[in-house]
Order: C-alpha cells, then structure tokens, then sequence
C-alpha cells in the first residue's frame, strides 16, 4: 500500500468513525422536530420571524462553497461566482458554467 | 533544537497525510461541538468572585444575618398620585411586589410607621391608616408625610412620585434575569395611566449581560462577515479566504467545547472570546496563504509541494512567535484577582494555540490537495499593492529621520494623555441616554437620591451609647466628605428620633441618649406598638443584637467615587475607632467599586508583566537586547497611545476595555516580528540592507499589512455593540492596531536603515 492510498483508507475510517459519531450524537440528544400539523409556510414562517440571521448566514456560507468550488473545479473568479451565487442564487452558476461549455 | 529539521518534519507530514488530517480535524470538532451545545450561561455574581475576598465574605455575612444587602427601587410617577383609585391600585401593587419570592421586605407610604410623641412618651402610628377619599384628608396625609421626614425618601418633594423600596433577600443565590422578569412582569402589568421607573443593581447587571449576549450573537457573524469580505479582496480565491476562515471557526468551536467537556460553564466576561478569537486566529493562517501565493507567483514552474516546502521554512518561526507572544499576553491573565478573567486568558490562549497548530497542519494539507487559484498564473492584479508596500519601504528609509522624529513627536503627545485616564465603572454609562434603565434610574437618582445602596456592618453590644454615637460619627463623616452619598439610615436615627420623641418632640433632644437601659426600653416600647419586623433590615436581634448595618443611599454607582468612599471610610475606622467594634464596608455597590478597581489594576500589572517577557523572548529569538527592544517597542508605545487617547477623548478605564488591552499586546508585536524575522532573512541571503527591505515588503509586506487589516476589521463589529463605551473602545482598537501596523511598517524600516543594527546579521 503507498502512502497515497493508506492516507486515503486512514481518512475514510476516520470519516466513518466521525458519521457514527454524529449519528449517536442526534440520536441520543433527545433532539427531535415537531413537524405535526405544521405545513412548509409555517415552517419558513418561524424561521424568518426566529433566525433569520442564521437563515440568511447559512445561504452565504452554502453560496461560498459552491462559488470555491466552482473555482477550484472549473478555474472560474472565485469573486464574481460569490456574488452571482449570492445574488442569484447558487443556480446561476449552472447558466454560467453552461456559457463556459457553449464558448468551449 | 534544529528548527529546519521540525518544519522539513512538519511539510512530510502534511505532504503524505493530508486527507487523514483533515478528517482527524472534523473528527475532533465533532467531539469538541457535541459538547458547544451543553455549555450553559452563567451570568451570576457569585461564579465571578474571589471568594476570599474580605467584602465577599462580609455580604455573606449580612445575606445570613440581615438577608441581603441589595435593594429595588420602583418608583411611580402620575398627576393624580394621591387619588383614592390611583392609591388603592397602588396598596395592591404592594401586596403583589411582597409576594414576590426574593423580596423580604418592601417599604412605602403604605406600610411605614412615624414617631408621634405622647403624653406617655411616644406612639408608633402607621403613615397612612386608610387611603383618603377628599381633599381634607389628602391635606392631612401630604401633612403627615412632611412632619415625618418622608419627604425624599418615599415621596418626592412635588408628591408627583412616590417609591417602593424592596429589599432583597440575597446578595449571591439567585438568578438575576428570572429577577428581572417577574418585577417587569408586575410592573407592567399595573403601569398605565401611572408610568413606572425600575431601578436596581440586579436587575442593571442582569440587563448588562443579556446585551453581552445580544451583542455576541451580532459581533461573531458581524466580525466574521467583515473578514470575509476583506480577506476575498486580499486573496480572490476560497483557499485564501475560507482556510483561514475555517482555523477560525474551529478554534471557537475547540475552546467552547473544552468548556463543555470540563464542565465550564460560560460567565459575561466569555462572551468576548469569539470576537477575540475572530480577530486573532486568522492570522496565522494569512501568513501561510500570503507567502504560499507570493512564492507560486514568483515561481510558476514549481510544483505545489516544493512552495509548500519553502512557505513553511520561511514563516514557521515567525507564526510560531507571533502565536507564542498572544498567547503569553492572555496567560498574564492568570496573575488576575477574577477567577473568571484567569479562565478566559487559559481559554483564549487554548484558542490561539489550537489556531496555531491548525494553520501550520491543516492549512498546508489542504493546500496540497486542491489546485492554486488561476490567478496567480496571470499577469498580476494585485501590483498596486505591492508597488504601494515597496514604495512606502523606499519612502519611509529615504526620509527616515522626518518619519521618526514626526511619529516621536506624535507618540510623546498621545502618550502625555494618559495624566487624564480615570478609571471607572458606571453601568449606567453603559446604556444610551434614551435607554428606559439609564430614564429609570436618572429619574429615581433626582427624586430619592440614587437607588444603589452600600452597607456598613457594626459588631458589637449595638444598644451601647458609645457604639451608636460612633456610627453616628461615621454616618456624618461620609454624608459630609461624600456627596455621592445622598441618605443615610441606621439604628442611631431611630434611637434619636424616639429620645427626642419621648421628650415631646424636641428637636434638641434627638441625640444619643448616654443610658444604655433607657436606649433598651424605648426599644422594647417600639417593639410593642409595630410588628416587630421593622428593624430585620438594620439588627440581627431586637432585644440584644450584637450586628447592625448602616445603609448609605448612593446617587450612582461610581466605582471610582465608592473606592474613594471605601478607602476614605476605611481610614476613619482605623483612625477613630481602633479599639471600638470592628465596622466593615460591604454590599454589592462597594463589591463592585472595590473589585473594578482591583482588576484593572491587576490588569494593568499583567499587561506590565506581558511585556516583559514578550520582550524577554524576542532578546532571545534574536538574541539581542536591540532586537527585543525593535521588536516590543512599536506595541508598547502603541498601548502607551491608546491610553493617551482614552484620556484626552474622556474615556474611563473599566473592566471590558482593560481587558481588551490584552489583544493590543499580543497582536502589536506581530507584524514587528514578522517585519524583523523576514528582513534578517533576507539580509541573510545576502541582499543589501535596502533591497533586504524592499524583498521583505515584496513578499511579507502583503502578509502583514492583510493580517493587521483583519484584525482592524474584526474589530470593527464592536461598533455594532449596544453598550456606548465598547463602541468607542472598539475604534480605539481599531486605532492602535493600526499604529502598530503602522509602527511595523513605517517605524522599523526607518529605524533599521538608519541605525543598522547588528542582530540582522547574525
């Protein structure tokens, strides 16, 4: 086995281990969501009026790591994929992507 | 300690196993987060004290004999106050206020008694027997409260407001903000057409903390927004912003949940440790990026792990140091009196030692598995930095002898500001002027002189002539050196106002009476004629006490004026009544002035001390006592400004913003030690002194110049803060990083080129 490949099996068993860990950590918290009676509105509805700066927080944070991807991935601006991303929503990055395609 | 060989060590590591690092990484923060969830808040008192302390031990004493020693003061305000309905709404709102848990006692025109001579001595009447429904007997109540001295203590002088004074049964045991919580509860459930003001200590404190709270879940998005933002202006690709990002993250995360794991629990005082940590923790990581791109830029044809290679020989040492002198400076924490400053200096340091490790074995493994941003192959973007680094060097060592005598000039006249520093600590200065705690107390404060109290504790045969002329004495000595000290009460004004009761009302005779017997009987009189549950606030015991407390009514809590009282008062015990029972000062508003006063002066010697060693360990690394001196000197006359500037801009001196200071000395020293580090090196290489400088701006200068822009701009969340004095010591960090940043880039090249000192060769 070379160092590449027992560096890739010692992650995967930690990743793994990391899962597990998350798994019992869900399951025996006690933690569960009561979604009874509760349609989708009213669920955006208390996540507006409760955390919308975890909300708001959350959608930049996913909107970076696709734009990082993105630029990691397909050699794009990591600053102008950030900010169509953000501001127009993570699928623009689809249209700019199929732009780069149609050139190709 | 060959330190070549560690970071060639270090580079294999990280070249050979960068996936099972970075998953050995999120296995920790897993197991580290689980346990973020089950840190609970502490926001008492009694978590936070020394607990040897003299005062503390005093307020458990009063809490066992006199049940507390803190008090409320709800005040009501209205046109029509001595209207039958509005009196009766206001009988019941007594009722309900005494039946609140922690309230022992709760004193108002309703249920308070006067002294009315008669032909047998005197009565004890009540002031108000039943609400009066005309005029006439309205005339005669506002008649009674006049004769009876009540005027400013329970009625204001316009008999517009009227106060309720209730006493709280516990200085420690007790959650403030269920306090807080059941008196608004009731408060506004009677406010209306009546405005009613709250004030007290507990329920200042309790409201103090849920802003620090409110303000950390705005500062650490705030302040990590703004990094994010300047660090993708910086570096334009996710590796430079986020890599840096995530150590910061993490670091919070590990630090919070060894907390969690040890069963910390997590004060006031910890809630600045995010924002230190946003501030602090990238730093490392910046140096590592900034030196990775510039090497890729200047070698494009090497591969990823030979700049690797070199980006960890050349900044290793000097994140090393940067990351060991922040951590010395927190450390110096422990040499507080605060048991929870001390954890939150072990705490940050813990942070900034889980930063340091992360960026040195996280951020290179990363690095080895994604690509390098494009645009580091093109033709650069980013020459207006540079040519503006390069510039200022070439500018700075031209004119050398102008820069230092300008920045001397300039540094001796901020420095002198310091004569004007007053420390002090007003927690009503926390809030806005329009806040409805700082109207409440203002309004509170004019009307029955302040709603904080401090306590003297008597020992001794209390009914002893000798022993109540000397509380006396001392009443009137304070009253008389300290206007801050509005009202007095204690168990010499009744004795008084009996005796001179008992002799039908003479004025001249409302003195001590020299008959220890005569003393007991007109309180065996008192006793007969009232419920005997007057005096639970001032004896412990009504027929022989051997405790009494004198309780001293403040306009404000200066912690600067009660630490002159404290001192003053402690001197004229010593001096007046060596011999005679021991008094000591306690209650929560001299707790409070003395314990300010102590930590910051603890601050200010481990802030001395940080110093020291910081410049103890840069002689070291250079080996050279002009080395340590180059590298200490730009942050101590930096702190030595900041201070400067606090006294001519007025700002006091309390606990948060000495606290703060810590950063300012563990962060200055960074950018020197990277400037000296990195020029030494290239003098080392063997360029020219100039050219050794204009190549320590090429390559470290963005280095430095983004990790003390992120951490100005890590800063600046506090401007978001809803407490006045952070705000303003949020731009005066702001400030002094930036004279730091400015001392390592402006100062240091000047001083070098001009005195050529010998350590940057060796």
């Amino acid at each position: 086995m070379n160092l590449e490949q027992k560096d890739k099996t010692l992650s995967g068993i930690i990743m793994l281990l990391t899962l597990a860990m998350v798994f019992y950590v869900f399951s025996y918290s006690g933690t569960s969501f009561d979604l009874e009676g509760r349609t989708i509105k009213d669920l955006i509805s208390f996540i507006i009026e409760k955390y919308l700066d975890f909300a708001i927080i959350g959608y930049v944070f996913i909107c970076f790591q696709l734009a990082g991807f993105v630029e990691l991935k397909y050699k794009q601006d990591f600053i102008t994929v950030s900010l169509l991303s953000i501001l127009l929503t993570p699928f623009s990055i689809l249209f700019i992507l199929q732009n780069e395609n149609d050139e190709d | 300690m060959n330190l070549r060989r560690i970071s060639h060590a270090l580079f294999n590591f990280d070249a050979h196993y960068p996936r099972t690092i970075i998953a050995t990484v999120i296995f920790i923060t897993v197991l580290f987060g689980w346990k973020v969830f089950d840190l609970e808040m502490d926001p008492s008192l009694r978590s936070g004290l020394p607990r040897d302390h003299k005062i503390v031990k005093s307020m458990e004493k009063v809490d066992k004999l006199f049940s507390g020693s803190d008090i409320l003061i709800v005040a009501v305000e209205s046109d029509s106050l001595f209207n039958e309905g509005t009196l009766n709404k206001l009988s019941s709102f007594q009722d309900s206020l005494e039946s609140i848990e922690l309230i022992s006692r709760v004193t108002s025109i309703f249920n308070q008694k006067h002294i009315v001579p008669d032909d047998n001595g005197f009565e004890i009447e009540p002031l108000l027997t039943d609400i009066p429904s005309d005029s006439a007997s309205r005339e005669d109540l506002m008649k009674r409260l006049e004769e009876s001295g009540m005027i400013g203590n329970l009625v204001s002088d316009d008999f517009k407001t009227l106060c309720f004074i209730g006493q709280i049964n516990s200085s420690f045991e007790y959650d403030e903000f269920v306090f807080r919580k059941d008196i608004f509860e009731l408060v506004n459930r009677y406010s209306d057409p009546e405005d009613f003001y709250v004030s007290s200590l507990p329920i200042t404190r309790a409201t103090v903390i849920d802003y620090m709270q409110r303000d950390m879940r705005v500062f650490t998005p705030v302040a990590i927004g703004l990094c994010i933002f300047l660090l993708m202006l910086s570096f334009r690709s996710w590796t430079g912003v986020f890599l840096p990002f995530f150590v910061v993250g993490f670091s919070i995360i590990w630090t919070f949940g060894i907390m969690g794991w040890l069963d910390m629990s997590l004060a006031f005082i910890g809630t600045l440790i995010p924002v230190m940590l946003v501030a602090i923790a990238n730093n490392y990581g910046i140096h590592i990026i900034s030196h990775y791109f510039e090497y890729s830029r200047l070698d494009t044809m090497a591969t990823r792990g030979q700049i690797l290679r070199r980006t960890i020989r050349k900044v290793g040492i000097p994140i090393l140091l940067a990351g060991l002198t922040t951590m010395v400076s927190f450390l110096c924490l422990l040499s507080h009196s605060l048991p929870r400053a001390r954890e939150m200096g072990v705490l940050v340091s813990f942070g900034i030692l889980v930063s340091f490790i992360l960026s040195i074995i996280l951020i290179p493994s990363v690095l080895v598995l994604v690509p390098r941003p494009q645009h580091l192959s093109k033709e650069y973007d980013m020459s207006f930095i540079d040519n503006f680094l390069i510039g200022m060097g070439k500018l700075f060592t031209r004119y050398r002898g102008v820069v230092l005598i300008s920045l001397s000039v300039i540094s001796i006249w901020l420095t002198m500001g310091i004569q004007y520093l007053k420390v002090d600590t007003n927690p009503d200065h926390y809030f806005p002027k329009s806040s409805t705690l700082r109207i409440a107390n203002t309004k509170i404060s004019e009307a029955f002189g302040g709603s904080t109290q401090m306590n003297i504790l008597v020992e001794g045969d209390i009914f002893d002539p000798v022993v109540l002329r000397n509380i006396e004495v001392l009443t009137d000595h304070i009253k008389d050196r300290h206007s801050i000290v509005t009202k007095s009460y204690s168990i010499a004004d009744v004795i008084k106002r009996m005796h001179s009761g008992f002799n039908g009302g003479d004025p001249a005779k409302e003195i001590i009476p020299d008959d220890r017997d005569l003393i007991h009987q007109y309180m065996f009189m008192y006793s007969i004629s009232s419920d005997g549950d007057e005096f639970d606030l001032i004896l412990d015991d009504i027929e022989e006490p051997s405790y009494t407390q004198i309780l001293l009514r403040l306009q404000a809590v200066k912690t600067f004026a009660i630490s002159e009282i404290v001192d003053d008062t402690e001197q004229f015990i010593k001096a007046n009544f060596y011999d005679d029972s021991p008094m000591e000062l306690t209650g929560g508003a001299t707790l409070m002035g003395v314990v300010n006063h102590m930590v910051i002066r603890g601050q200010f010697i481990s802030l001395i001390v940080s110093v020291i060693i910081i410049f103890s360990l840069m002689t070291i690394m250079f080996k050279s006592f002009t080395g340590g001196l180059f590298a200490t000197m730009p942050m101590a006359i930096s702190v030595a400004m900041m201070f400067g500037l606090m006294g001519y801009m007025g700002i006091t001196l309390n606990i948060t913003t000495s606290l703060l200071t810590c950063i300012l000395v563990g962060v200055g020293v960074d950018y020197t030690v990277h400037f000296l580090w990195h020029l030494r090196d290239h003098l080392n290489d063997g360029d020219s002194l100039d050219d050794a400088i204009t190549n320590t701006f090429r390559i470290s200068g963005k280095g430095i110049l983004f990790n003390g822009l992120s951490v100005v701009v890590g800063f600046s969340a506090l401007l978001f803060s809803v407490f006045v004095p952070v705000r303003i010591f949020g731009i005066l960090v702001m400030g002094s990083i930036s004279f730091c940043l400015f001392g390592a880039l402006a100062t240091l090249p000047a001083l070098t080129s001009l005195t050529k000192p010998k350590f940057l060769y060796k």
